[in-house]
């Protein structure tokens, strides 16, 4: 059998009760061919310390819960492997630009309020808002395509922690949100592209983008949020040009 | 109800507001990407400077070497002068080197299918082939009018 194999992992602490600012804490891990980040975890947690606190929840890449940093770089834990780092140290911090709770654990309240305020659910037009329930919406496989890739977001926050303009001015709406709202104003069953039009169209709106590009580097799902904020500028730039033909008000 | 006591204590951490982009390589070719811009000011003030050059040139000449004497002092003096050629090839390398990123972020603004029914994009390399191609045709273009216009 092969010889196990250990790593250095360095966590960041925090207890917030007793820690005026995070620490860092090394432990010995081994590990083998197909051991998690989140597997170290469990194993830090299981026999060092107790109270390592950090969210998981399916393991395996769907729930979103995991989102941490890994050396520097935003990653889900259970879709990272040991083997990947072999040779080198591991660093485990909470993810970037969020604040942190307590050791691994951020508050993501921000981002949860900004999918909330993008209105990410289908908003059908007049005509279909009654619709009985034993109607469909129909959908070919080409509106589908249209906003299905920007649809497996899970919201795990990696986007965010990559995005230097949410960094630096927190009010950035930010990847992940930006990119649900063009995916619901694309989806051929929604017609609430003008109530979203002012998330869309403001400073903080796609506009705040510089194009950096690394939430798209990072995305577990491959969601490509760059690519949407891009195609949202398009967007914002179109209904910027409609308006000035044909003003709403 | 009793009055539950709450550790809640957020650390935010610091941000470094002028060396973020320090901490990670792929920023690191962000800012080399956007800093090409302060090279192209360079070049777009080195134009400007030859118009406003021409606009010294005096209208009633003595001979057509005085009258045109501001503007051959900025080809030969400052366009013919080592370290501004230096610079200039700086500029154009940073410049295609800005043209190569652009280029090969492009597709990501370009969603389009083949056609209606398709659930098939249009290939990246199309876009990005159309760009290089773009760019190729202009720059025949502005050096065959530039000889012809010698």
């Amino acid at each position: 059998m092969e010889a196990q194999k250990t790593m250095k992992i360095t966590v960041l602490r925090y207890r917030p009760e007793q820690d005026k600012e995070p620490w860092e804490q090394t432990f010995d891990v081994p590990y083998h061919q197909e051991t998690s980040v989140l597997e170290a975890l469990f194993y830090i947690k299981d026999n060092y310390e107790p109270s390592l606190s950090f969210r998981w929840s399916c393991r395996m890449a769907v729930c979103g819960s995991c989102g941490m940093m890994v050396n520097g770089v935003p990653h889900l834990a259970c879709k990272t492997f040991l083997r990947d780092y072999e040779g080198k140290d591991m660093k485990i911090e909470p993810l970037a630009n969020f604040p942190i709770e307590r050791d691994l654990v951020v508050d993501l309240s921000d981002l949860i309020e900004k999918i909330e305020r993008i209105k990410p659910y289908i908003i059908p037009d007049a005509k279909n808002a009654n619709m009985p329930l034993n109607k469909n919406f129909k959908q070919t496989p080409t509106q589908m395509e249209a906003y299905l890739q920007f649809a497996q977001c899970i919201n795990c926050g990696c986007c965010y922690a990559a995005c230097p303009q949410y960094k630096l001015n927190p009010k950035f709406i930010g990847p992940a949100a930006l990119t649900l709202l063009y995916r619901y104003n694309t989806d051929n069953r929604d017609a609430g592209a003008k109530l979203r039009a002012p998330f869309l169209n403001a400073e903080e709106g796609v506009w705040s983008c510089t194009f950096v590009g690394y939430c798209s580097e990072v995305c577990p799902k491959h969601v490509d949020p760059s690519s949407a904020i891009q195609l949202g500028k398009k967007m914002s730039a179109t209904d910027y040009v409609f308006n000035m033909i044909k003003p709403e008000h | 109800m009793s009055e539950v006591k709450s550790y809640r204590k957020p650390y935010n951490p610091p941000v470094k507001k002028m060396t973020w982009w320090t901490e990670n390589p792929f920023y690191i070719m962000y800012m080399v990407r956007e800093g090409t811009a302060v090279l192209a000011l360079f070049a777009v003030l080195e134009i400007v400077l030859g118009i406003f050059m021409i606009g010294l040139c005096s209208i009633s000449p003595l001979t057509p070497a005085e009258a045109a004497a501001p503007y051959i002092w900025y080809l030969q003096n400052f366009l013919g002068n080592p370290l501004i050629i230096l610079l200039n090839v700086v500029v154009l390398i940073s410049q295609i080197y800005h043209a190569i990123t652009w280029f090969s972020l492009m597709p990501k603004a370009v969603r389009v299918f083949m056609n209606k029914n398709s659930t098939e994009l249009l290939p990246e390399w199309v876009v990005k082939s159309g760009l290089y191609a773009a760019l190729a045709g202009t720059t025949v273009f502005i050096l065959v009018v530039a000889f012809l216009t010698v």
